[in-house]
Formats: C-alpha cells, sequence, structure tokens
C-alpha cells in the first residue's frame, strides 16, 4: 500500500484538505481517538483509527475538522457493532495514511437530474 | 462439551450472544461476515419476535434477545457466523453466493437464503427491491439506472448492465475527455433540450465504471471535478 496523502485526500465519497499545522483554539470536540469522520447509507464507515491523544474530531461552526498530532490511517469499514469494538478490515476503498496536521472534511456532491437537486454522494 | 446449533436467520438474530471470539478475526475474516453483521432484518416484525422467541426459549433453553446480528462471530472452523449463550454455539443455517472478493453476490437470484429470508446483493452492496436482480437485465431501461439515488446501486447496475451496452442505450455525447474521466451529455426527456451533464469515471479501489451528475454549464472534465470536491481541488493526491 502507498496511498500517503500530502495535502488533499479522496476516499470514496469523502474529501480532506489540509488546512493547517495548529490544534485549532475554539470548536466542539466531537470525538477523540477513533474518529468517524463520515458515515454511508451502506452501513459503511470512513474512520481514523488512532489513540485518544492522536487524533480529534472537532466542530468549528459548519466545518467539521481533524486534528491529527501524528500521522493515521483513514480506514473504509463496515460500522462497528459498537463504539469500541474491533474495526472489520474490509471496506470496498483501500487505506489512505494522512500525515499529522489540522484537516477539513468534506464530502462529493452531484446533480440529480431526474430531482433536479443537488446533493451530498452517499454510498 | 460445546454444541452446535444451526438456526435460520430469523431464529438466530433473536440470540443474545456475548461477544463469542476475541478478538474477532476481524483482519482475516471473510467480506460477505460483515455483510451478514450488517444485515437490515426488515422483514421480522413483533409478531415474528415473539413467536421466534419463545420457540427459542421451549427448544434450547436460550435467553433471547431483539433482533440484531451484530454480536455475530466469525468462526473459522465453522466457516460460519456464530454467536455464543453458555456452552451452546449458534451458527446461522444457510446458503450463499459469494463474488471473487468474497462479497455476497449473485445477479440472478438471492445471494442469502436462511429459513424463509431471502437477500439479494451485487458485489456485496444489499439490493432491497429484488426486482433489480430478477429482471432481466435487457429490460432495465438505462434512464432508470441513471436515475437511482444511491451511488453504489447505481455503479452495480451499470457494471451489471456493461458500460458499453449502457451508454448505447442513451442518446449522448462526450464533450470533455481526460484520463480515466469523461464528461458527457445524455438526452434525459423527449427532446435534447431535457439533457444532464454527467461525469464518467473509474472507480480504482474496485476497478468498475460509474456516473455522477454535475450542473449543466459544466463543460470540461477539471471544472467538473472542482465542482463535485466542493471547489477545493480539481485532483486528490490520491484517490481510493
Amino acid at each position: 500500500m502507498n496511498n500517503k496523502i500530502e495535502t488533499k485526500g479522496q476516499q470514496g465519497d469523502v474529501i480532506m484538505r489540509r488546512v493547517g499545522d495548529t490544534k485549532p483554539l475554539g470548536g466542539k470536540v466531537i470525538a477523540k481517538g477513533r474518529c468517524i469522520v463520515a458515515e454511508g447509507e451502506g452501513h459503511h464507515i470512513h474512520v481514523i483509527d488512532a489513540p485518544d491523544t492522536d487524533a480529534e474530531l472537532i466542530r468549528e461552526g459548519e466545518r467539521m475538522l481533524l486534528w491529527l498530532e501524528k500521522p493515521a490511517q483513514l480506514h473504509h469499514v463496515p460500522t462497528p457493532a459498537t463504539p469500541d469494538a474491533p474495526l472489520s478490515l474490509c471496506g470496498e476503498h483501500e487505506v489512505e495514511e494522512y500525515p499529522a496536521g489540522l484537516w477539513e472534511i468534506g464530502g462529493v456532491r452531484e446533480i440529480d437530474h431526474f430531482a433536479q437537486l443537488e446533493r451530498r454522494v452517499v454510498d | 462439551m460445546n454444541q452446535s446449533i444451526f438456526l435460520p436467520l430469523e431464529s438466530f438474530a433473536l440470540v443474545k450472544s456475548r461477544r463469542p471470539f476475541a478478538p474477532w478475526h476481524a483482519d482475516t475474516e471473510p467480506r460477505w461476515v460483515a455483510q451478514i453483521r450488517n444485515m437490515r432484518l426488515f422483514d421480522v416484525d413483533d409478531k415474528d419476535v415473539a413467536r421466534l422467541s419463545a420457540q427459542l426459549v421451549v427448544e434450547h433453553n436460550v435467553h433471547p434477545g431483539r433482533p440484531s446480528l451484530w454480536e455475530s462471530g466469525y468462526e473459522p472452523e465453522h466457516g460460519n457466523v456464530c454467536k455464543v449463550q453458555g456452552k451452546k454455539t449458534f451458527c446461522l443455517q444457510h446458503n450463499r453466493w459469494v463474488d471473487e472478493r468474497g462479497n455476497l453476490h449473485n445477479d440472478k437470484a438471492p445471494a442469502l437464503i436462511s429459513g424463509q429470508r431471502e437477500r439479494y446483493y451485487l458485489h456485496g452492496v444489499p439490493v432491497e427491491d429484488p426486482k433489480f436482480i430478477t429482471t432481466p437485465i435487457e429490460q432495465i431501461d438505462a434512464g432508470r439506472i441513471l436515475g437511482i439515488t444511491n451511488v453504489d446501486l447505481r455503479r452495480e447496475m451499470m457494471r451489471r448492465k456493461g458500460i458499453e451496452q449502457f451508454l448505447t442505450e442513451l442518446f449522448h455525447r462526450v464533450i470533455d475527455k481526460r484520463g480515466n474521466y469523461e464528461l458527457l451529455q445524455i438526452v434525459l426527456g423527449e427532446n435534447i433540450r431535457q439533457f444532464g451533464t454527467y461525469l464518467k469515471m473509474l472507480n480504482p479501489s474496485i476497478g468498475v465504471w460509474h456516473m455522477e451528475g454535475v450542473p449543466n454549464d459544466i463543460r470540461t472534465v477539471d471544472e467538473a471535478l472542482l465542482w463535485r470536491n466542493n471547489g477545493w481541488f480539481v485532483d486528490a493526491d490520491k484517490i481510493t
């Protein structure tokens, strides 16, 4: 595996961009350690599984941020039964490696020409 | 002595279980195991739950719970999903069909049959409406496939039809191309003014084509990618 990301990552319907080197002062910490960055309707999640000290998911207004104290891997895996259950490593997308820093999390979007609306892609 | 009991899906789901195998065989278990664990039990109603729970108590002296497959563990020895209660091991009685990657998959019939329950899957993607699978693919209109909301199911139905055949059935033109990307205008209505612009791309993880809609005023692949990626960037360092 050599899926090293430098500043711009994409894993399926999730996109991430590096936005800084320092932890934000504001915002609300949503999760530490195991950070679910996105959940699709197909019962899969995109998740960083790190020690509590190494990863934080932070909501800052409308933005969702991920602070990585150390490099971490982003997995695409079936939703675990409980928040601390072992992850079953058989998602559709390969693992990506993200360097330490502050990352913004977003999703890809599409136009449904039949319903004539814009929406976030769900898988 | 351990006792193995095979149960159909609806009864198996009711067996309360401690986590049987610690840790799970998380990195070695086949893909279909997680797909069973994630299975929706939409067709097991309260009446079924009451009747089957009573049956489990009487026949197997089991403590029943709410229907759930989450606690199912994978037992390599049986090649099956199991739950454990006391000295009893409960296994899922089922027939399954899988693809070469171990995903539940059958493009003509259910991919899993257990008791009275049938579950349909295309390469691991659950298909709740069996008509997508039981209807011969040549009878499913490409426009109907393009209108499927869930992108995974849309992709799998395009794969089932074949991308060449899929595009043959749609009146379209390619307006830009770059690498594995193509920007297409596809006629969706009865005249050419009713069209949709779509980005055709290759899923790099599984090597399968799919298409997603972009605004009709977009003219290039790069513009389409930038719009799709929230205006953040055209190309990621790596896409998986």
